[in-house]
């Protein structure tokens, strides 16, 4: 990683793109989070669409 | 070359002796807590709507999301609400949220992590004569019911009773011409 700009895009693209990673980096991001109140999964629900919803639903 | 400017080159070590406290980002951010630090994002920058459609403005002109969120966390350092550390963290729900908006929005966007092939589509959407107007808003069963909620409340009737129904003729007119008492005075002209 060259600069910090570098370094932002990495860590989106393994937020945006967790599922990719091998279990082990799946969860130590994970825990990176959890340990607060805007974690993974509250900051999926705050921004999920009404076509994502009726997928989840169905 | 202006040779002056040679002998007023730093001296080795003087980032050594000079203030530290001078710059924002030396001093402890504003905010150290990750959840503070989001809820500023959310609540300052992304439900602001002069920056998010200055944000929608750039999108629209080939600015990929992924820079918009690299600008708005280095900008952040710069102010020292945040430290470069945070910025890692951030960036990810920050970046989830804004698509997400731009998603809603209707907006055609570039993610930053585009293919050549969605590059070359991109350009080819930009270059045609196709209106660029943004698709109707795509908002959840939820946020529908809220907002039909806030119609409803806004054009509900005003109340004819009481302090809230106060007609216009009650109104105290302000005198504009006299003296406002305010803290700053106005500038008397000077007789001679």
């Amino acid at each position: 990683m060259n600069d910090l700009y570098d370094a932002l895009k990495e860590a989106i693209h393994r937020y945006m793109h967790m599922d990719e990673l091998n279990p082990r980096k799946q969860q130590k991001l994970r825990d990176a989070y959890s340990r607060h109140v805007y974690n993974y999964e509250s900051v999926d629900r705050l921004s999920r669409l009404d076509d994502e919803e009726e997928n989840n639903e169905s | 070359m202006n040779r002056s400017k040679l002998f007023n080159a730093a001296i080795p070590g003087e980032n050594l002796t000079v203030e530290s406290r001078k710059w924002a980002w030396h001093k402890p951010p504003q905010y150290p807590n990750f959840d503070d630090a989001f809820e500023y994002f959310l609540e300052d920058v992304l439900a602001d709507s002069e920056r998010l459609n200055a944000a929608r403005a750039m999108a629209r002109n080939g600015f990929s999301a992924l820079s918009l969120v690299q600008n708005l966390m280095i900008q952040s350092v710069a102010k020292g609400r945040i430290t470069p550390d945070m910025t890692l963290l951030l960036a990810g729900p920050v970046y989830k949220t804004l698509t997400r908006m731009f998603d809603a929005l209707g907006e055609t966007y570039l993610t930053g992590y585009d293919s050549p092939q969605e590059l070359q589509a991109y350009v080819e959407y930009m270059q045609s004569d196709a209106p660029k107007k943004p698709k109707k808003a795509k908002l959840s069963k939820s946020q529908e019911k809220e907002m039909q909620k806030i119609t409803e409340e806004v054009s509900a009737e005003i109340p004819k009773g009481g302090l809230m129904g106060a007609t216009k003729e009650d109104d105290m007119e302000i005198p504009m011409d006299k003296p406002s008492g305010s803290l700053v005075e106005q500038p008397v002209e000077e007789l001679n």
